[in-house]
């Protein structure tokens, strides 16, 4: 489904990702683990347009990913969430997940400007659709909050909440984990699983909590230093000695 | 609700702030009201500021210490505009039907002024001696000229060059506006009755003060004569140009409103030799009588301002509006006021020649020949007239 | 309650030309002006951050041509030369958005800035119609059998447009493009992957913020009747910043408000003369330190029952950031 072949991108003449090969299939949990700085980010920044790589090619259902803008990356079913949350601060948490509906939404500024009846019809049923997705990720209470004020662990949801609402077929998670508690792990974790089950999601996730990581995943990469040095079933991941360096020798046990 | 209680006292407030109008606005037993809106920031700030503050308020101050105008002292009132034409329509609305001043004196600036003509001529105030030389304010029943008039002051200029000084090839360095056209299109006229055209004319844009290249173009022309119709940042420039490019074969003439000290004192030594019309007598030096007067009031009142041809228009402008509500009477209303002012004849202000003001409400129609030596602008002639 | 405000509003607006003396007419009727310039210029400042020291520029777009038409084709109604300004500005605030889509902060303050410069020169060089410095005077436009010649007709003719202009904004920003607007300011990378096209978007709010100003222009021209470059300086296009700043970037309440405070601080410190900009600069600066938020966003805090609000009425605050993982 998403297939990267190759990649190679170097920032200030340092490599973060060289000769990196992955290939994702449909409904699959998919991990990327791997020290700070290993290059897991700057793949997700890669697959949604936002770096443009100096090598190597990205396709997502036949369609070549380095030849479209992010908004056309994300249109074609790519959705993602950010490692500092990027929930849009001073709105609302419903228009947030309203955002995330745009390009589900037809009315154009003229029609908007004049508020006819076919944009109010539009609207209210993207404000219940929004709505529902809300109360699905626990956040029906919020839904007029400004999103800004929201504690980080609601924040992280509200961005999930916002992706989910643009009915992506492939969804990138760059560390859901991070700064959730024990419980509010187990809930995501959970949520995860029923994404892929029950709506048939693909999904790539970049993340550091090991018990998500090797509770949920079907496959797990892991980098070093932007290289791949090892993939495969949880299982094997863990016991492989290159892994285990790597992590031993950056200190980042996580 | 407290956006409601907020707008019911705000409309309190601004229909309690009106006075209950009068009979004759701007005039009550013990007063008259006048005013303008005139440019306090900007580009003509200081040009403003002397014709107002430091010109028709000196004189008024004078009139007011003596006992005012049968009885009335004289207030004024002014708003800036920084030459921004919406403002003075704002500002000169606001002074009619707010202050509900008597009559509007002395604004500056044609853009300014023009933007307001109509609306003073519908509501029948008059719109006294404005600061500004082009003729599009001729012919209106309420207002009176001020400074001479552009088309005058070229049939003063050409009428000398051409007759007693025998000068027969002319050239033109304008400002691209009105000021300037009014100009350039009077001097093709009046160089036409001697048979001649002008060889070069070459426009400045305004705010421009590189004026090389027009120099260059005028030089190659070859003019004996070359009028400067700028303001003075530019028209200095051009003499220094001129100056530092050698060319000394043309004589470098400065229309009426540019023949001033402040651009003197910009061009500097390049000033030497350059000839022109002034509107004023020298306003540091001249033994006019009325002058002289000028010099010691201002000493009085504002010791700190030295003399200048612009608080001297201002002085004058009031001395004019005092002498007109005079004949007016004690009945004074804007139309006694009108024709008061076209009754005057023969007035001696001591600082201009004999002034009579008929119908065609022009009280400046006059200028004299200088040239500058040594920084100062010495009289080549006596006064000049235009009829 | 809401409804009872809005309907005392309409009729204080409606009823104010008999009620107040007709200088109050003409200054109501520049207010209502600035405020469709401040909301045009808060969809571009307030919605996307796009900066703009310029729009004195687009109102003098909008300004000639709406004056162009009624002196050369007085045939046209009123609300057809209004909507050809906008639409001509418009098209010029496409082809400016379009380059400064690449440009920031303090660069894009300096392109706007060069635009304004530019549009005042074009003024004087095309002196053949606009009469360069000697200045247009605007007839009164005709609306039918109606010759708008009073200030009473004018301002009833600047209130209707605006309502209808009021109107649109506050629908704009309570749909789809609204929050994409609003979006791109809050996170570009977040908007793109929600599937917002980022240089649309910026482009359109430059287009929608011209258009506003056009029509604000036409109606300048027939206000104030007179037009010449002088009328359009820098200091112009900062009073339209200061008048966001004041109200409330982003707030459609904000703008107008923000244009009301600023418009009668104008006239009323003209008396001040000399001393104008220095009172004038010291009462922004007071206002930005003791309002960051503009008056807007200061009523809502006081009443948050009545504000008529939606997202964004404050500026974007800093974002804490952690460091990245590239």
């Amino acid at each position: 489904m998403l297939s990267v072949e190759d990649l190679s991108i170097s920032f200030g003449g340092l490599d973060a990702l060289s000769g990196l090969s992955l290939e994702v299939t449909e409904r699959e949990i998919f991990a990327l683990i791997g020290p700070n700085g290993a290059g897991k980010s700057t793949v997700f920044n890669v697959v949604t347009g936002l770096y443009r790589p100096s090598r190597g090619r990205v396709t997502f259902r036949g369609d070549d990913l380095l030849a479209l803008a992010p908004h056309e990356i994300a249109r074609r079913g790519v959705g993602r969430t950010f490692q500092n949350t990027e929930v849009f601060r001073q709105l609302t948490a419903i228009d947030n997940v309203l955002v995330g509906r745009h390009a589900h939404l037809r009315s154009g500024v003229l029609r908007g400007a004049f508020g006819l009846a076919s944009v109010r019809r539009e609207e209210a049923e993207a404000r219940e659709l929004a709505r529902r997705l809300l109360a699905r990720l626990g956040l029906a209470e919020v839904a007029d909050t400004e999103a800004g004020s929201l504690p980080l662990g609601y924040q992280k949801r509200l961005e999930l909440a916002r992706a989910l609402a643009a009915e992506p077929r492939l969804l990138l998670l760059d560390e859901p984990a991070g700064g959730l508690n024990p419980t509010e792990t187990q809930t995501l974790m959970k949520l995860i699983q029923r994404l892929r089950d029950e709506s048939g999601l693909t999904l790539l996730l970049v993340e550091h909590d090991m018990e998500l990581v090797m509770g949920i995943s079907d496959r797990v990469a892991v980098l070093d230093y932007g290289r791949k040095i090892a993939e495969g079933k949880p299982r094997e991941i863990a016991a492989d000695p290159a892994v285990v360096e790597a992590y031993l020798g950056s200190g980042d046990g996580a | 609700m407290t956006l409601r209680a907020a707008l019911l006292l705000l409309l309190t407030l601004v229909s309690t702030a009106f006075p209950a109008s009068g009979q004759q606005p701007g005039v009550t037993d013990k007063e008259i009201l006048i005013g303008s809106s005139n440019s306090f920031s900007g580009p003509l700030a200081f040009t403003g500021e002397q014709i107002t503050k430091f010109g028709v308020d000196l004189y008024f101050k004078v009139i007011n210490d003596a006992g005012g105008i049968h009885g009335r002292t004289i207030r004024t009132i002014y708003y800036d505009d920084g030459y921004r034409p919406q403002d003075a329509v704002a500002n000169t609305k606001k002074l009619v039907e707010q202050d509900r001043i008597f009559a509007v004196i002395i604004p500056q600036g044609s853009p300014p002024v023009v933007a307001t003509l109509d609306y003073l001529e519908e509501n029948k105030v008059p719109l006294l001696f404005p600061y500004q030389s082009s003729p599009v304010t001729r012919s209106k029943r309420y207002v009176f000229q001020g400074m001479t008039l552009s088309d005058r002051s070229s049939k003063m200029m050409i009428d000398y060059l051409a007759g007693p000084r025998k000068l027969k090839k002319f050239a033109a360095l304008y400002q691209d506006d009105e000021y300037g056209k009014s100009f350039l299109t009077a001097f093709e006229k009046d160089l036409g009755r001697f048979g001649l055209k002008l060889v070069a004319a070459e426009s400045v844009k305004r705010g421009v003060t590189d004026v090389s290249a027009q120099i260059a173009k005028l030089q190659a022309a070859k003019p004996q004569v070359t009028f400067l119709v700028l303001v003075p940042g530019p028209a200095a420039q051009a003499l220094r140009e001129r100056q530092k490019i050698g060319w000394t074969g043309t004589l470098m003439v400065s229309t009426g409103p540019l023949t001033d000290e402040r651009y003197l004192a910009l061009a500097g030594d390049a000033a030497e030799g350059v000839e022109g019309l002034s509107l004023w007598p020298d306003p540091l030096l001249s033994d006019l009588a009325g002058v002289r007067l000028y010099r010691e009031h201002m000493q009085k009142h504002f010791p700190k301002n030295e003399p200048n041809r612009y608080s001297i228009a201002g002085y004058f402008a009031g001395m004019l509006f005092a002498e007109g509500a005079k004949r007016a009477g004690r009945n004074l209303t804007r139309d006694s006021l009108v024709a008061a002012l076209e009754s005057i004849k023969g007035y001696e202000s001591g600082i201009l020649p004999p002034l009579t003001i008929g119908a065609d409400h022009e009280t400046q129609k006059q200028g004299f020949w200088v040239r500058v030596e040594k920084g100062r602008f010495k009289p080549l002639t006596d006064w000049l007239k235009s009829e | 309650m809401r409804r009872a405000a809005l309907a005392t509003g309409a009729v204080v607006v409606l009823g104010l030309p008999w009620a107040v003396p007709r200088y109050f007419v003409f200054l109501a009727s520049l207010i209502v002006v600035n405020s469709i310039v401040a909301i045009g210029l808060n969809l571009l400042s307030g919605y996307t951050n796009q900066l703009s020291f310029g729009h004195a520029g687009f109102l003098a777009i909008g300004a000639y041509t709406g004056a162009l038409l009624t002196i050369h084709a007085p045939a046209l109604p009123v609300p057809a030369a209004l909507l050809v300004a906008g639409l001509v500005t418009a098209a010029v605030g496409l082809a400016l958005g379009i380059p400064c889509l690449r440009l920031e902060g303090l660069y894009l303050a300096m392109a706007t800035l060069a635009f304004g410069f530019v549009v005042v020169e074009a003024i004087l060089n095309l002196d053949w119609i606009t009469r360069g410095n000697d200045g247009l005077r605007v007839p009164a436009a005709r609306l039918g059998p109606i010759a708008l010649a009073t200030d009473t007709a004018r301002y009833y003719l600047t209130v209707a447009v605006a309502a209808l202009l009021i109107l649109a904004a506050l629908n704009i920003a309570r749909t789809r493009t609204g929050r994409a607007l609003l979006a791109v300011r809050e996170s570009e990378i977040a908007a793109q992957a929600s599937g917002v096209h980022l240089a649309a978007y910026k482009t359109l709010a430059f287009v929608l913020s011209a258009f506003y100003t056009g029509v604000a222009g036409g109606l300048f021209a027939l206000v104030v009747g007179f037009l010449s470059p002088d009328s359009f300086d820098v200091f112009l296009s900062v009073d339209f910043v200061a008048m966001i700043i004041v109200g409330g970037l982003g707030s459609v309440p904000g703008s107008v408000l923000g244009a009301a405070v600023i418009t009668t601080l104008n006239d009323s410190l003209a008396g001040f003369q000399n001393y104008r900009p220095l009172i004038f600069g010291a009462i922004l600066i007071a206002s930005m330190l003791f309002m960051p938020g503009g008056i807007a966003s200061a009523l809502r805090k006081l009443s948050v029952a009545g504000a008529a609000g939606y997202p964004g009425t404050a500026p974007p605050a800093a974002k804490p950031r952690q460091g990245d993982d590239p």
